[in-house]
């Protein structure tokens, strides 16, 4: 896919407020991520990370301003399959009784007709996204009888499956093994320079510079946001984490430190 | 008469054949249903629709239409009420449902004690099965048949709702849709479910069998499946047990229901009691050996 400047961006916001029960989470958010980007959203805890994540998937309603997704409204594009999305682990009731196939498989329903039944072509890929992710020898287990990693790695497969051009993912790295970390970062690199539109939320500052070619950094509103080269300074950490940073110092999730990241 | 005769002798009776068909359907749809509604925790939501019939059936009863008719209209109605209060006041959702639902039952009850003889209260809390009219046996048949049509055909974007409603909605599925089409199918096996064992036991049919089955599988399938086989079974052998000791149709069911899920509990091969103490001992055992 070649990055034209005619054609409209891959996620347009726009002026975006969210307010819940009159208490504003998130405002002045205006952006665009381009197509073949892949983009970290950082920001404290509370800080409206998700707040920006539920809006782009049309979770939640802003207050004020909209959100174009490849120049489409948001429930037109999803209609179309354009965006998928990886949850966060929370999220998910793990003693539910579906297979890691049936999980995978759930990515190609917007491509089945109303009863759900697979074609051979439906079958076909998702065992390729269960091999990209490396959990084809799994596929029968139930859920819950997998690692951290394994887990995150079933719903990697299942958003490779739906085969959208947008992916965003949340907190993908929380609770994840080295070996996970680095197949979902190599998947992650590939499909961008495939033409995906990326967006990962992370606690995990110091790896966004090994991947992530934009940052976009938000407490309460729009702090920063280009490429990570020139967003990603000491300045800007210190000012969207201020004195949460120290908190932040706690091991993230994988015992690393937060603090001192230069870019 | 040997004892084969005696066995059968019940079922000399129309009535009785009758009786043991309808309950067996509708522990079937119940059975499906209560997958549903344990995966996605909604056992408090079916107990407020089975009370919420109540006035839907004494008005239904009052103006000679199909109790089928009011029941629905009241008990859909009531999952409505709920959501509103829900998002038009700060009262957590369990709450809301108990305001709408014990509102909708006593306005039943006052309806009911209002009007002449007709209407029966003991028979829509506790069912009638052995005393079926056919307009009864009609509407249940129909009823029941029509929900498990439509399970079926959306059994895949139900269970994809009751796991990650999120992903439902990031693929362009209809998620209201969803969620007042499950409502829906849940009211309608409440309704179907009436005349059998009355709406104060309906709940135990929408929560034991799946429960049930959820102890005993880790696929969806065969926890369908499962309940299927707890609910007929308990729906046919507690109807038939209820004729001989003669007693309450929908309370043998549901002491029978009961127990199939103890035994599920006690003995289930993973995660029954004697299972998880069994491997606990087994570990134990394996520490000094290694060790």
């Amino acid at each position: 896919m070649n990055q034209s400047t005619q054609s409209p961006a891959a996620i347009q916001v726009q002026n975006l407020l969210v307010a819940y029960d009159g208490n504003v989470a998130l405002s002045d958010v205006s952006l665009e991520l381009h197509r073949g980007t892949l983009t970290a959203l950082v920001g404290p805890n509370g800080g409206g990370k998700s707040t920006l994540f539920k809006s782009i998937m049309g979770f939640i309603t802003p207050s004020r301003g909209h959100i174009m997704i490849d120049g489409m409204s948001i429930q037109r594009a999803q209609k179309r399959n354009y965006v998928a999305y990886v949850p966060q682990s929370e999220e998910i009731d793990w003693n539910f009784p579906v297979s890691v196939q049936e999980v995978a498989m759930m990515g190609r329903y917007g491509y089945m007709n109303i009863l759900r039944r697979p074609s051979h072509q439906d079958r076909h890929i998702v065992a390729e996204c269960l091999e990209r992710v490396e959990m084809s020898g799994y596929r029968d287990r139930q859920i819950g009888a997998l690692s951290g990693g394994q887990r995150k790695r079933v719903f990697l497969a299942r958003a490779l499956a739906q085969q959208a051009p947008i992916i965003l993912l949340d907190e993908p790295f929380t609770g994840v093994d080295a070996k996970t970390e680095q197949v979902i970062i190599d998947l992650l690199v590939d499909l961008c320079s495939q033409g995906s539109t990326i967006l990962v939320s992370t606690h995990d500052l110091n790896s966004i510079p090994r991947f992530c070619n934009h940052v976009i950094m938000v407490n309460r509103r729009l702090l920063a946001y280009g490429r990570t080269e020139t967003v990603f300074t000491q300045d800007n950490i210190t000012l969207t984490f201020g004195g949460v940073l120290l908190s932040m110092a706690e091991p993230a999730g994988n015992g690393r430190i937060a603090l001192g990241v230069e870019a | 008469m040997n004892i084969v005769q005696l066995f059968l002798e019940p079922f000399h009776y129309d009535f009785m054949v009758k009786a043991v068909l309808v309950s067996g359907l509708v522990g079937l749809v119940c059975a499906v249903l209560s997958c549903y509604v344990t995966l996605k925790g909604w056992s408090l939501m079916g107990d407020a629709i089975s009370h919420a019939v109540v006035p839907g059936v004494a008005i239904s009863y009052i103006l000679g239409i199909p109790f089928a008719i009011g029941a629905f209209l009241f008990g859909f109605g009531a999952t409505l009420g709920i959501g509103f209060v829900k998002s038009k006041t700060r009262i957590k959702e369990d709450a809301a449902i108990g305001v709408v639902f014990t509102g909708f039952f006593a306005l039943g009850i006052v309806i009911i004690s209002k009007t002449p003889s007709n209407v029966d209260i003991t028979h829509i809390l506790f069912g009638n099965v052995l005393g079926m009219l056919p307009s009864d046996i009609i509407q249940t048949v129909i009823i029941g048949v029509m929900t498990l049509v439509g399970v079926f055909i959306l059994r895949k974007d139900l269970l994809l709702y009751c796991f990650d409603p999120n992903h439902a909605r990031a693929i362009g599925l209809n998620t209201s849709f969803l969620y007042y089409a499950l409502l829906s199918l849940l009211a309608l096996t409440i309704v179907a479910s009436q005349i059998t064992v009355g709406i104060i036991l309906v709940i135990a049919m929408l929560i034991t069998p799946g429960s049930f089955a959820y102890l005993l599988t880790d696929r969806f399938d065969r926890m369908v499946l499962l309940a299927m086989i707890c609910g007929v079974f308990s729906c046919v052998a507690g109807t038939y047990i209820s004729y001989q000791i003669d007693g309450s149709t929908g309370g043998t069911i549901v002491v029978l229901q009961a127990l199939v899920f103890l035994a599920a509990m006690v003995f289930a091969p993973h995660r029954g009691l004697i299972a998880v103490r069994r491997l606990r001992y087994l570990s134990m055992k394996e520490i000094p050996e290694s060790g």
